[in-house]
């Protein structure tokens, strides 16, 4: 009986364990570019943050815990909404959702395939963008707010998020 | 020589907490940087008589660079004997990133065969004035009565991951212009590269 007891509880577990991981397992939608213009057109009332990122990029990797944190952080006062795009080639797309399943990443996931093409979104997205990975921008009702080239540090993303509430 | 050289650095470390960006017609700074031999590299004196130069922002890590490295080394096969040798400046900082350290420039560059400079850009005093924002960027300089004058400004070509696809070589397309003494097409691009390892 005890064994019994011992193994359904370990079946148990291992039943439990799959469900999470099934749970989180994310996949990441591919897009052109101009399919991610109607996303960002699409972005309502609340500040939606856009990070551009990719798994190659070590400082991009470096800093999104941090926009998860705050994330979560927001969503117990005023909300905000996220959504990553990376920028990885579309063959590591599989890559990309291990990775994006490892850490956990909230909101809108992405991979715009369109690097041929980068000349003529880059500067679309930001006129004053010259490419340079990780950047985020800040929308709200369609509209990009802000413009941010380089690593945010999670104070200094708290702080944008203040100022363009207010 | 050597007082002109002084006041070149003088120069350019008054001038380096500006945050000028160059455009096109803009005159761009002269540098003297070290380079993996151990000496340093004056543009100026690099440059000398020719046309003008490649100045290519780049380094060992960014993976959007290492793409381009033997692309560069054809672009300085192609020019250098035209009259627009190469020049690649790696601005990462080396405490914030080891592998952009000058011995291990010394060691790519002398891997993969660089024929041209790889200076470091220690200081961080450079890149800023030149407005590179990521590696790889380039700015093309022509001598233009005495002066480096900018006239392309961004990316290598179309396509970092196959130089077998390119359908828009950029700086070729820019250099050509410049040695038939035309009108570049296409002054600026953009391309995703990777932000530069700024000093903490």
């Amino acid at each position: 009986m005890k064994i019994l007891k011992k193994r359904l509880a370990f079946l148990t577990f291992v039943l439990a364990s799959l469900q999470v991981s099934i749970a989180f397992a994310q996949e990441v939608k591919v897009l052109k570019f101009e399919e991610l213009q109607n996303v960002l057109e699409a972005v309502g009332d609340r500040i939606t943050i856009v990070n551009f990122w990719a798994t190659w990029c070590e400082p991009c990797v470096e800093e999104i815990p941090h926009f998860i944190e705050v994330y979560q952080e927001k969503q117990k006062t005023d909300a905000v909404d996220i959504i990553f795009v990376s920028l990885d080639r579309l063959r590591d797309t599989k890559q990309v959702e291990t990775f994006v399943t490892e850490q956990q990443m909230p909101g809108k996931l992405l991979l715009l395939d369109d690097l041929r093409r980068m000349n003529q979104w880059i500067p679309k997205i930001d006129a004053d963008w010259q490419g340079a990975i990780p950047a985020t921008g800040f929308y709200q009702n369609g509209r990009l707010l802000k413009f941010h080239v380089g690593m945010i540090e999670k104070e200094e993303l708290i702080g944008i998020l203040d100022e363009l509430k207010s | 020589m050597k007082s002109i050289t002084i006041f070149m650095l003088l120069m350019v470390a008054a001038l380096g907490s500006a945050t000028a960006q160059y455009k096109i017609g803009d005159t761009a700074t002269d540098f003297t940087l070290p380079a993996t031999d151990g000496n340093t590299v004056s543009l100026t004196d690099y440059v000398g008589d020719a046309e003008g130069a490649i100045v290519i922002f780049t380094c060992n890590t960014c993976p959007f660079a290492v793409a381009y490295e033997d692309r560069i080394n054809a672009l300085d096969a192609k020019y250098k004997e035209k009259g627009y040798p190469v020049i690649a400046v790696n601005p990462n900082d080396p405490e914030v990133q080891p592998k952009d350290n000058l011995a291990a420039m010394a060691k790519r560059s002398a891997d993969k065969g660089f024929t041209f400079p790889y200076l470091q850009d220690a200081g961080q005093q450079v890149y800023p004035q030149y407005g590179a924002q990521k590696t790889p960027h380039v700015f093309v300089l022509k001598k233009e009565n005495g002066q480096h004058v900018v006239r392309y400004i961004g990316a290598i070509d179309d396509n970092h991951e196959d130089a077998s696809a390119v359908s828009e070589p950029y700086v070729e397309n820019a250099v050509d212009a410049l040695i038939k003494g035309e009108k570049v097409a296409t002054e600026t691009t953009a391309a995703i590269g990777c932000t530069i390892k700024v000093k903490r």
